[in-house]
């Protein structure tokens, strides 16, 4: 069991050593089993390449569209839930949009951003990020909302309080649980997504992940393995701390809906 | 019944006004960005691009269909996807219903592992290529310098035509197999407990037990977990790209790679609309079939407890 275990953690393992290589340790035969770890890698990364501000713009991107859609997706779910708001079928409309493949919808959205002079801002990716984030928020917490007594929205009702109160003061807090892994995997969407990024940003907004593929398709004389493997441990890591911060969440975020709990 | 008549018809009122506006904006948004996007795309692709010289599109409808499906680079794709859907989602379930099974007791070790499950799902696809591209490449690679050792001969994981698409299945296995036990963990975690204790009882071995107690059981949630392995196996794009470009040759060009090339370096959006049309097709079947097990399942599920 523990070999099984080792052998499952050792690319991430090998990676992260990797990174911390001098070029020489990288490519020695044995491989350097031993060695000083040095931080040579990631001062080239973030002095002598652009990464940091590629490592930016992911966070922005990441950022503004977990905002924009958790603060519009959970109000709509809220909608959703208590009023039953256009019914099971705009739901399963909205939630059928969530299957739609990267690579298809990219090359209209792509001719429409064109349109309205959206390639490259950083408005750019928080909204076309949109089309998976929103459905997915929507999703998770209507689930979460219907299973919230509706009796404390009813009496904060009616001692006065407006809807939009109650979601404030009353739902989010009430669904915090739920927010918390919908808001991590909105994040780690944004923050992993390839085909948008590439497609829909040019050098202002380009993102991290994008400029780690660059990287690997310029570097084929591998000679910068180890500022390859500095880009890939800056780009894993985010993910990589979150999911562990919140590791119970997310393994019930991850099934949740598919198994009857 | 304890609601005084005043109170009652201001919740009355409040429920009968439903709260449109918080639908608005965000149903708008997705009009924009994905229900107008998809409607473009069946229209880009019963249209072909006006000539170099200028002019307007030029409708060809269904045309655009019959010259795709005779082209041999998507037929090529196509197929390469299809082995890649299958082989992978098999592979994963395999060794993914493996690990759920050995990791589904109670110690310290097997408590760490299932976190440590939902680690590679979280992570970019283009990041998990690379560090495969560092273990696997055939000169300074990890794993040919650890076979040498044992004396077998280090092989071109990723460059040759034969092995290629059997790395890329088993990278993309190292990525979800893990996420494939996480949810039949939990499925397993889901059985009642007295079907097995039974068994015990009447000596049944733990072989029978798999094979006629636990396999039945969890064989919803199995086909639930398959048919999200073959729907993202539809849309497989980032880790491809990175590990072989959909080379050598064309022996890993997924459909979404070729859409994507043709569409934005090839420049031939109508053609690449007109693959993508069917890409959302297949997705749309896979969606549908998907749906039906879900439903099942859970009515299943239901059943049960009644």
């Amino acid at each position: 069991m523990a070999l099984i275990v080792a052998l499952f953690m050792f690319p991430v393992y090998w990676v992260l050593t990797t990174s911390l290589k001098t070029p020489l340790e990288a490519f020695a035969k044995p491989p350097a089993l031993i060695f000083r770890p040095t931080f040579e890698n990631y001062q080239e990364l973030f002095s002598g390449t652009d990464f940091a501000r590629l490592t930016l713009n992911s966070i922005i991107a990441a950022v503004g569209n977990t905002v924009i859609s958790i603060i519009l997706g959970t109000t709509a779910a809220w909608g959703m839930s208590r009023y039953r708001i256009g019914g099971n079928w705009l739901f399963i409309g909205v939630l059928s949009i969530r299957f739609l493949p990267v690579t298809s919808i990219v090359i209209p959205l792509f001719l429409l951003f064109v349109q309205f002079r959206l390639i490259d801002t950083f408005a750019t990716l928080p909204l076309a990020y949109l089309v998976f984030s929103l459905p997915f928020v929507i999703w998770m917490m209507r689930a979460y909302i219907d299973g919230i007594p509706y009796e404390i929205e009813e009496s904060a009702m009616v001692d006065g309080a407006s809807r939009l109160a109650v979601i404030w003061r009353i739902v989010i807090p009430l669904a915090a649980p739920g927010l918390v892994p919908t808001i991590i995997f909105c994040f780690i969407f944004a923050w992993n997504e390839l085909v948008f990024a590439t497609v829909l940003t040019r050098v202002t907004a380009r993102t991290a992940v994008v400029g780690l593929t660059a990287f690997a398709s310029t570097s084929e004389d591998a000679i910068r393995w180890g500022l390859i493997s500095a880009a890939a441990m800056v780009v894993m890591s985010p993910p990589m701390i979150l999911a562990f911060l919140l590791r119970r969440h997310l393994a019930g975020g991850l099934t949740i809906g598919a198994i009857k709990h | 019944m304890d609601l005084l008549p005043g109170k009652m018809a201001v919740v009355v009122r409040f429920a009968a006004r439903k709260p449109y506006w918080t639908v608005v904006i965000p149903i708008a948004l997705l009009a924009v960005v994905a229900v107008y996007p998809i409607i473009e795309l069946v229209r880009l692709s019963l249209h072909n691009a006006p000539s170099a010289t200028g002019g307007v599109e030029v409708f060809v409808g269904l045309k655009q269909f019959g010259w795709i499906l005779e082209s041999s680079e998507f037929r090529n794709s196509l197929k390469v996807t299809f082995i890649f859907i299958f082989g992978a989602s098999v592979v994963e379930i395999f060794i993914g219903l493996a690990l759920a099974l050995l990791f589904n007791v109670e110690s310290t070790l097997a408590r760490v592992f299932r976190l440590l499950l939902v680690l590679p799902a979280m992570l970019a696809p283009v990041a998990v290529g690379l560090i495969w591209v560092l273990i696997l490449n055939s000169d300074f690679g990890i794993l040919n310098y650890l076979l040498g050792l044992v004396g077998i001969e280090g092989q071109a994981w990723l460059a040759s035509p034969a092995l290629a698409m059997r790395s890329l299945i088993l990278i993309d296995a190292w990525q979800w197999a893990p996420f494939v036990a996480l949810f039949l963990l939990a499925g397993l975690r889901s059985l009642p407990t007295e079907p097995f204790e039974a068994a015990k009882v009447d000596g049944a071995s733990p072989i029978q037990i798999f094979r006629y107690l636990t396999l039945p059981m969890l064989q919803p949630v199995l086909a639930v977990v398959f048919l999200i392995r073959v729907l993202d196996g539809t849309k497989l794009f980032g880790l491809v790209l990175v590990l072989t470009s959909g080379g050598p040759g064309s022996s890993t060009n997924v459909l979404g790679l070729e859409i994507f090339k043709k569409a934005f370096e090839g420049n031939q959006m109508n053609f690449a609309a007109g693959m993508a049309v069917i890409q959302l097709l297949l997705v749309l079947l896979f969606a549908g079939v998907y749906t039906i097990l879900f439903l099942r399942s859970h009515a299943a599920a239901i059943g049960d407890d009644t």
